[in-house]
């Protein structure tokens, strides 16, 4: 097994310490006592942006003043890539026309991997340590390669093709900031998955696998890779509306009123909540808690290990179509135009988000920002600490049913047949994907290079931003 | 309490401890020998460096100790440096150099850091004439190596 990068990526401190002379035991005269005031305290802060630039001229004009030392090829190798660890991508180039000697420092593997970390939304996928041969995880990238160490290639073809060690950063960067431009554009790619029979509503996929949950009863499994159709889990007497899963268990919801748990490894049922008298609209859950919340206009808290009914939250007063769970905190949107914010531990709603017009149809929640979307056509971005509303976005023709964000976009979909991805920042419309269903869309989720749709077309529209060549299965 | 630091040059530095202590390397070295009033030798740093050095010491001796895996993590990393950290730095470039090399040597992470980021940011801020010019540096590429080097680079230009 070759070298991990994490070899190259160690705390440069560690390298030179060790390379650099350690101090000698030498006790000197004490021919002179310099003793340093302590300075008055400065008020700590950050310069404006005007100030900056000043200190910079200044800083820049008194280099000039002494004499001029060439301090990257001086500095010993790892701290003259520590000064390449502050700078980004596009003077990275600029690093590299320099000199002969900066452009062999911007070789190294630890300033790409820098640059890739850097930017919020890059993440890197890694095997998972119990991970069967084809799945993945999220993980802190920095264990990333350490873990790459440990699966190793013994799992054998299929294992190899996913873990290329030592990663080669620079070429990831490439990739990624070509996978990023492709979003400014339609997809070529576009696949359509066939095999429910009815409307389908909800979607979750992961790396491995596209779950759907239809009109026709039933939720479907499909293989990311081939797009076929993998098992069909009945349960439900009818819709299934909602689902949510991770890689122990799946939660489903139906209009026949329950909510089924099941084991993702058998696909069998576990469990099945009864407690909503209509149906059950929207569902999510941690490691303690699963949230339901239904046509009844209740949101029902539920333990996850012993499917016991812990709460009702009661407030809204029209359906609770949707419903996300954060660290212990819920937002939910209803027909009542409202967002309201809950405290799961208190049961009580801490806080209402008024501003959208007509009800609402779904919601987003990551913590810090809100995102829902109404029957008034728009997208409203809030911020929850001030409860206030940031950007709304317009440009749909119709109610907003279903969106997913993450710190860069905002994926949404609509009666209007459309699906929209939206700059989160600026909250411009980026790219209108309006020839993908011929009805309304229902629910929409994306990841680095894909964003799949369901509509009550029956259809499942798989839009790809990776082009054939593009080696997008490291990129989370 | 103080201890005493002295220098490449033999001058000796009478500092807080706490204010000696920004050092790790310092910090490690009065925990292995206990209560102790030896003079600590320093001999990689000269007087004028460690002048510098312990002057940034003490505008920073109640800063909160750096968590090393927060400050490492690239996705928190930021070029910011404080105002009264950038009007330290106004100094000629051997200076830069050795105080780059005191805090790496004297293991005080945050001054490593702020000098660093110093170099960076002139870099980010000229344009590759005024970075040779600054930095006294031959462009020592052919024109066809130059024009590869472009090449190769320019997907990392655009932002």
């Amino acid at each position: 097994m070759a070298t991990t990068t994490s070899a190259t990526t160690q705390q440069p401190q560690d390298d030179i310490d060790s390379a650099q002379q350690q101090p000698a035991l030498h006790l000197a005269d004490t021919s002179m006592e310099l003793v340093t005031e302590s300075s008055t305290p400065v008020p700590q802060g950050f310069p404006s942006e005007e100030e900056r630039s000043s200190l910079m001229d200044k800083i820049y004009n008194t280099l000039l003043d002494g004499p001029r030392i060439d301090i990257l090829s001086k500095l010993p190798y790892e701290m003259a890539t520590h000064v390449l660890h502050f700078i980004d991508m596009p003077n990275l180039a600029k690093v590299a026309s320099i000199s002969k000697t900066w452009n062999d420092l911007t070789k190294d593997n630890s300033v790409w991997k820098n640059v890739y970390l850097h930017q919020q939304q890059w993440r890197i996928r890694t095997p998972s340590r119990k991970s069967a041969p084809n799945t993945a995880a999220t993980i802190d990238p920095e264990q990333a390669s350490s873990q790459h160490a440990i699966g190793g290639p013994t799992r054998g073809a299929l294992m190899g093709s996913i873990i290329k060690t030592p990663l080669d950063w620079k070429e990831l960067c490439r990739n990624r900031k070509a996978l990023e431009a492709r979003w400014k554009k339609v997809p070529a790619k576009k696949t359509k998955l066939h095999g429910h029979e009815d409307s389908v509503y909800c979607i979750q996929f992961d790396n491995t696998k596209i779950v759907t949950g239809s009109r026709d009863r039933t939720i479907k499994f499909w293989d990311f890779q081939t797009l076929k159709c993998t098992d069909t889990l009945r349960g439900h007497s009818q819709s299934v509306l909602c689902l949510q899963f991770n890689e122990k268990m799946m939660v489903s919801g139906s209009s026949d009123n329950t909510i089924i748990v099941w084991d993702m490894e058998t696909h069998q049922p576990i469990s099945r909540l009864h407690g909503h008298s209509a149906g059950v609209l929207d569902v999510c859950f941690d490691d303690q808690y699963i949230i339901s919340c239904s046509k009844d206009t209740t949101i029902k808290v539920w333990d996850v290990r012993t499917m016991a009914l812990i709460k009702t939250m009661t407030g809204h007063r029209g359906p609770v179509n949707a419903v996300q769970l954060h660290q212990g905190q819920v937002v939910s949107a209803s027909g009542d135009a409202l967002v309201k914010l809950w405290d799961v531990a208190t049961g009580v709603c801490i806080r209402d988000f008024i501003g959208h017009e007509r009800g609402l149809a779904c919601v987003q929640f990551d913590g810090k920002t809100i995102v829902s979307g109404s029957n008034d056509k728009t997208i409203r971005i809030w911020d929850v600490a001030s409860g206030r509303c940031t950007k709304v976005l317009t440009g749909h023709e119709n109610l907003v049913r279903t969106l997913h964000f993450d710190q860069n976009r905002i994926v949404s979909g609509s009666y209007d047949y459309t699906v929209k991805v939206w700059d989160m920042t600026t909250g411009e419309c980026i790219l209108d994907l309006d020839k993908g269903h011929v009805s309304w869309v229902f629910d929409v989720q994306f990841s680095s290079s894909r964003i799949i749709s369901t509509s009550q077309d029956r259809n499942i529209v798989v839009w790809d931003f990776a082009d054939s060549e593009m080696d997008t299965s490291m990129f989370e | 309490m103080t201890v005493i630091l002295v220098s490449s040059d033999n001058q000796d530095f009478k500092v807080d401890k706490e204010v000696a202590e920004r050092s790790i390397l310092i910090k490690n070295m009065l925990e292995d020998v206990g209560e102790s009033d030896s003079p600590i030798p320093l001999p990689n740093v000269t007087s004028a460096v460690l002048t510098k050095v312990i002057e940034y010491c003490e505008h920073h001796r109640n800063d909160p100790v750096q968590v090393p895996e927060e400050t490492d993590d690239p996705r928190k990393r930021s070029n910011d440096i404080e105002e009264w950290d950038m009007k330290f730095m106004q100094v000629d470039q051997e200076m830069l150099f050795e105080i780059i090399l005191a805090a790496n040597y004297l293991d005080i992470k945050p001054l490593l850091d702020v000098g660093c980021k110093t170099v960076a940011n002139i870099i980010k801020g000229k344009t590759p004439e005024e970075i040779r010019k600054a930095f006294n540096i031959v462009n020592d590429f052919t024109p066809e190596e130059e024009a590869q080097i472009k090449k190769e680079n320019e997907w990392a230009e655009d932002r």
